[in-house]
């Protein structure tokens, strides 16, 4: 909304400056967005024109040559436009205006040169209101009121400040000069005079109308006035000059009347050409399914019964509060207006307005809550201004359909409701003036206040909303600063388990850098995962699946999404892991590390969806060795070495088991189990995933369910006793086939040295000379101790003969020479 | 005797002179070991005239401490001058660590600041129903406030209702009432979605913190209290805390807080040459609030408030586009490395 001062101040004396005024306002809850100074920059050279002469342009057909005088001389501009013609006043400018370029985003100011167009020189320009920085509107020549005095500064015709408000829902009163006005003669404790309203029944009278409403919850008010005697032409320049300063380029008085006073008062207007209205009433309905209405802009609508319509005999004439019907539209010609002043519903017309795509000033005011007791004062209004102009004669309140009049609302006000919300306290004769500068009438009731509501508040409805009011007119920054006092619980539903921090700054410490992911993603990327028709799951590969990458669950869709990119919720967090690292790959070749913590959402039938805790990572093909010695490959083991990492936080075991899944390559993926919990996957990624990544490189992926794996963890660590006896380390070298996995081997040596192992350890995997083909070398360091005696070396000798012999027996493993 | 000692001595200190650190060990066994020449020469001490033992034995032990003195010395001095010297302007070898997410960091910044006066973590859901994301707010279907959240619908047939992703963290609000009597100290940290083009401010996806305190007593000076012992640990002591109107359906009073500009004294870009900088949405709870999850808005009264995580992150590092965020360049996240 924005309010000119120049218009302000016709209803309040202003005894600040617009910025003193946009600062109370902000404190006060009504944000100033911007203050505006119009024109100040314009200068000298941007003046009142008057268009002399309009010529061809002789090397282009969409150009004209503009002769535009201004008092004591003209000059020849070439314009694009040709809203305008001879004898219009147009705001000219000439080299050295500074002026907005309208044709760049960001409109930047930018000083007018002489410039050739077409082999035409042109020594200024006539201007748009978007150029002046007055308005957004670029279609066209911002052509003066016919008065406006030629050879003027524009600055001082046309100039001055203007604030620029961000209003909330709640303040639908600021919608109007009027409004704005009121409220700003409250905090400055200044006289605010609105218009004089006298009733006008100036013209002959018409017969009764008669106006049916189907449903006042639709609409709760339809008034109506009208105007004959019309005599269509400019506006007066006070009136068009408010207009323009407000944002609005003039039309025609009739035109310029309806939006004066929906600017003014804050009730959207529509005047339809009675003439042309079949029958002698009008009605306010839902629209029929199957009917239809020409608009205003010559669109055909199909209307739904979700849509409002005013009608006539023969049928919908307009959609209520969002655009007129053609057929009644008033033009030339029309003799009688009738002039609609309604109160809609705030959701209809919103419904429309928006499924229609027909944003407009009208209706942005009835989306907010409009006061019906508006719609008579903006009658009474308008057939004023009328008359007063010259414009027409008319009747101000022709019918009057209000079936269900609003009460007047009324709050018994407690003023201990001030200390207890604000923590301050305030003396009563402050609150009272505070509550009277607001618009509330108050009334002493016992100890405390009757507050009787004004009918424009329409956001105010119990104490709560008046300890506001008061806050806000006495200032906010009145109220103290303390910290909260009192108990805490000891138990809070739905806490956040910090555990998961663990899990995250191991990560961290593991090498890996997190990263935050979209939570909307398309099917094609889920899709991307199980790209590899050839690649199939094992039974526990397909239950990781089914834990952290689910394929055959249709992920939730977004109804109305941005980008069909951004079209599902995501049932897996990988591929923007991937996508993150394909795109990281153009920047860094080695130690590209990314990890997330974040949801997947699992649909579930009738209920919100699971959304559970995963914790997914992707390992570029490349790590550095600590500084200054160079790079290698990156392997299974370092993917597994951070699960290792992870786990540890939690003091958990974990089995690494050989799984197959198609996100995986084959042979290079095992699931992590702690006991017989599944709770994560780890492996290479297949090359066919990562190709349909973009990625053309190894890669490593890991994914663990947090929800499994917090499940997982036991209580706290319990101490073992320190030994009190030495332990005795024995190497193993065994030769063995690679069929039997490490950490079966491991098993083996535990169970068969029982109970002297204390630990096994693989050192070394050794493959190449003086072992077979087929077989591999394992190493392992053997820690033995007897926890009750200091072992001897026969005792050790003969536990660790023991662990051969079976590792022979079992494995068919032998000692390597 | 003592011409023996000293002979011996002057013999063995030459000999050590050029000893390297392999042959030190041979070395005292040959003099100071059990069958070395000192050791020997020390048991004929015995054999001396009475006399001439005490004289003897103070000298053989002197010369034993001065070729023990003089081994130590010497593998001192070995072990200094053996030592390649280093390039020490090579950097230095640690283990490669990752780091946090800006966003992350700065999430656990407020959650330990705002621990630190009692508010405890909640995770609410990130897609929910209208009814907790709105209705239970105070924002019935209709309400024109309802067009202050642009919303991402979820297509749901099925559903009892409408489930959306939610606008803002404030659903965790009755989830948490629901299911605790007061009182009440939490704060909400999370994702939040709205139907939004994006820009340099603007994400379809970004993260808030909501706070709420409900009990007998809290008041706006309390919440005032809070914000200002937020701001001022969050971004240091001489920030200053400003309070105006404002409205959310679900707070009355309702208001914004600015924090005093952290750039600049008279105004600056960041501050849009006001001298303050938005921070965050606040109000005391609105008794329908508390009346929808069963408490009595007589009795029970407090605060809410909730702010947006990369507003602060982009004010504290200075970050001048918010789809910095979640494009995951390490470029940009290394820069944050904050463990």
């Amino acid at each position: 909304m924005r309010v000119p001062l120049l218009w302000l101040s016709d209803y309040v004396d202003l005894p600040v400056g617009a910025e003193a005024i946009a600062e109370r306002l902000t404190m006060a809850g009504i944000e100033v967005e911007r203050v505006e100074s119009v024109g100040n920059h314009w200068g000298p050279a941007v003046r009142v024109g008057e268009v002399l002469s309009i010529d061809p342009h002789p090397n282009a057909d969409r150009l004209l040559l503009v002769g535009v005088g201004f008092g004591d001389g003209q000059i020849q501009v070439v314009t694009g436009a040709a809203n305008f013609k001879v004898g219009d006043r147009v705001p000219l400018a000439q080299v050295g205006a500074m002026l907005y370029n309208a044709y760049k985003d960001d409109r930047p100011l930018e000083e007018l040169r002489p410039a050739k167009l077409r082999g035409v020189e042109s020594r200024g320009m006539i201007c748009s209101g978007a150029e002046l920085g007055i308005s957004d509107d670029h279609s066209g020549i911002l052509v003066l009121p016919a008065d406006a005095p030629v050879g003027e500064e524009l600055v001082s015709y046309l100039g001055g400040e203007a604030i620029e408000l961000d209003l909330k829902p709640d303040r639908a009163d600021c919608l109007a000069m009027l409004g704005v006005a009121r409220y700003v003669a409250g905090l400055f404790e200044q006289g605010f005079d609105p218009p004089l309203l006298g009733d006008h029944r100036t013209a002959e009278p018409l017969p009764p109308l008669e106006v049916s409403i189907e449903d006042s919850r639709d609409c709760p008010r339809y008034s109506v006035a009208y105007l004959t005697d019309l005599r269509i032409g400019p506006s007066p320049d006070w009136l068009a000059r408010r207009l323009e300063a407000a944002g609005q380029r003039p039309i025609n008085n009739i035109v310029d009347i309806t939006n004066f006073v929906m600017l003014e008062y804050g009730q959207p207007l529509h005047a339809f050409d009675y003439d042309r209205l079949a029958g002698e009433g009008i009605g306010v309905r839902r629209a029929r399914a199957g009917e239809e209405l020409l608009t205003l802009d010559q669109n055909l609508r199909q209307l739904s019964s979700e849509d409002l319509v005013i009608v006539d005999d023969d049928g919908p004439v307009g959609l209520a509060g969002v655009m007129g019907g053609f057929s009644s539209e008033v033009t030339d010609t029309t003799r009688t207006i009738l002039l609609e002043s309604a109160n809609f519903s705030a959701r209809r017309i919103r419904n429309t307005a928006r499924r229609l795509g027909l944003p407009s000033e009208a209706a942005r005011r009835f989306e907010q809550r409009l006061s019906p007791e508006t719609t008579i004062p903006a009658l009474r209004r308008a057939v004023g201004l009328a008359e007063q102009i010259g414009a027409g004669r008319g009747q101000d309140v022709w019918a009057d359909a209000y079936p269900d009049p609003e009460p007047e609302r009324s709050i018994a006000f407690d003023l201990a409701q001030i200390p207890r919300l604000l923590g301050v306290d305030y003396p009563r004769a402050d609150v009272v003036g505070a509550l009277q500068r607001a618009g509330f009438e108050v009334a002493d009731s016992g100890s405390g206040l009757q507050v009787t509501v004004p009918h424009f508040r329409r956001d105010v409805s119990g104490s709560a909303d008046l300890v506001e009011e008061v806050a806000a007119m006495i200032g906010f920054d009145s109220i103290p600063a303390s910290l909260p006092s009192g108990g805490l619980p000891d138990v809070v539903p739905l806490e956040y388990d910090d555990r998961l921090e663990r899990a995250r700054s191991a990560m961290v410490a593991a090498g890996f850098q997190e990263a935050i992911t979209y939570t909307l993603t398309s099917p094609e990327r889920l899709g991307g995962l199980y790209c590899d028709a050839d690649a199939d799951a094992d039974e526990l590969g397909a239950r990781l699946g089914d834990l952290l990458m689910p394929r055959d669950v249709v992920p939730l869709a977004v109804h109305n999404p941005l980008r069909s990119e951004e079209s599902v919720l995501k049932t897996a967090a990988l591929p923007h892991l991937l996508e993150a690292l394909a795109a990281n790959t153009r920047y860094f070749e080695s130690d590209i590390a990314l990890f997330e913590i974040g949801k997947i959402y699992i649909p579930r039938p009738g209920r919100l969806p699971d959304e559970r805790s995963v914790l997914t990572a992707v390992l570029g093909p490349q790590l550095s060795l600590p500084a200054w010695q160079g790079v290698r490959p990156t392997s299974f083991f370092d993917a597994r070495g951070a699960v290792e990492q992870v786990l540890a936080r939690f003091h958990l075991d974990a089995d690494f088991v050989a799984c197959r899944h198609p996100v995986f390559a084959p042979g290079r993926a095992a699931a992590v189990m702690v006991g017989e919990s599944l709770i994560g996957a780890l492996g290479q990624l297949n090359p066919a995933v990562l190709e349909y990544f973009s990625i053309d490189a190894a890669a490593h992926a890991l994914l663990l369910s947090l929800d499994r794996l917090l499940a997982a963890v036991e209580g706290p660590t319990q101490f073992v006793g320190l030994p009190r006896y030495p332990a005795v380390l024995r190497d193993l070298s065994i030769v063995i086939d690679p069929a039997h996995p490490s950490a079966r081997v491991e098993e083996l040596i535990r169970s068969a040295g029982r109970p002297l192992v204390e630990s096994v350890r693989l050192v070394d995997e050794y493959r190449g000379d003086q072992v077979p083909d087929d077989k591999r070398g394992l190493t392992y360091a053997i820690t033995y101790r007897d926890a009750g005696r200091t072992l001897t070396e026969k005792a050790v000798e003969r536990r660790h003969r023991g662990v051969v012999k079976a590792l022979g027996a079992k494995f068919g493993a032998q000692l390597r020479a | 005797m003592q011409d023996r000692l000293a002979e011996l001595t002057a013999r063995a200190a030459a000999e050590l002179a050029t000893t390297e650190r392999a042959g030190l060990e041979d070395w005292r066994l040959a003099y100071l070991g059990r069958s070395g020449q000192l050791t020997a020469l020390l048991r004929q001490i015995g054999r001396l005239p009475a006399a001439e033992r005490p004289a003897a034995g103070r000298a053989a032990n002197a010369a034993r401490d001065r070729l023990t003195q003089a081994l130590e010395e010497r593998r001192r001095q070995l072990a200094r001058s053996g030592l390649e010297p280093l390039d020490v302007t090579m950097p230095g070898i640690a283990a490669r660590t990752g780091g946090l997410h800006p966003i992350t960091a700065t999430i656990n910044e407020i959650r330990q600041v705002l621990a630190r006066i009692g508010f405890r973590t909640v995770a609410s859901p990130e897609v929910e129903s209208d009814d907790y994301n709105f209705s239970k707010l105070n924002i019935p279907e209709g309400h024109p406030a309802r067009a202050m959240w642009d919303t991402f619908f979820i297509d749901a047939p099925g559903y009892p209702g409408r489930m959306l992703l939610r606008t803002h963290t404030s659903p965790a609000q009755a989830r948490v009432m629901e299911q605790l009597p007061p009182p009440v100290r939490i704060i909400v940290p999370g994702k939040c979605f709205r139907y939004e083009d994006v820009d340099a401010t603007h994400e379809a996806m970004f993260h808030q913190v909501e706070g709420l305190a409900i009990d007998t007593g809290v008041t706006m000076a309390d919440l005032r209290g809070t914000l200002e012992f937020f701001v001022r640990s969050m971004f240091g002591r001489e920030r200053r805390l400003r309070i105006r109107g404002s409205y959310f359906p679900f707070t009355e009073p309702s208001c914004e807080a600015d924090m005093s500009c952290p750039f600049c004294e008279q105004g600056c870009r960041i501050c849009s040459y006001t001298g303050w900088v938005e921070l965050l949405g606040a109000g005391m709870v609105h008794p329908n609030v508390l009346a929808k999850v069963g408490y009595d808005p007589d009795r029970y009264c407090g605060f809410a408030f909730g702010m947006g995580v990369e507003r602060i992150a982009m004010i504290r590092h200075g970050i001048d586009d918010i789809r910095h965020f979640y494009r995951n360049d390490l470029r940009f996240l290394r820069q944050f490395a904050v463990t």
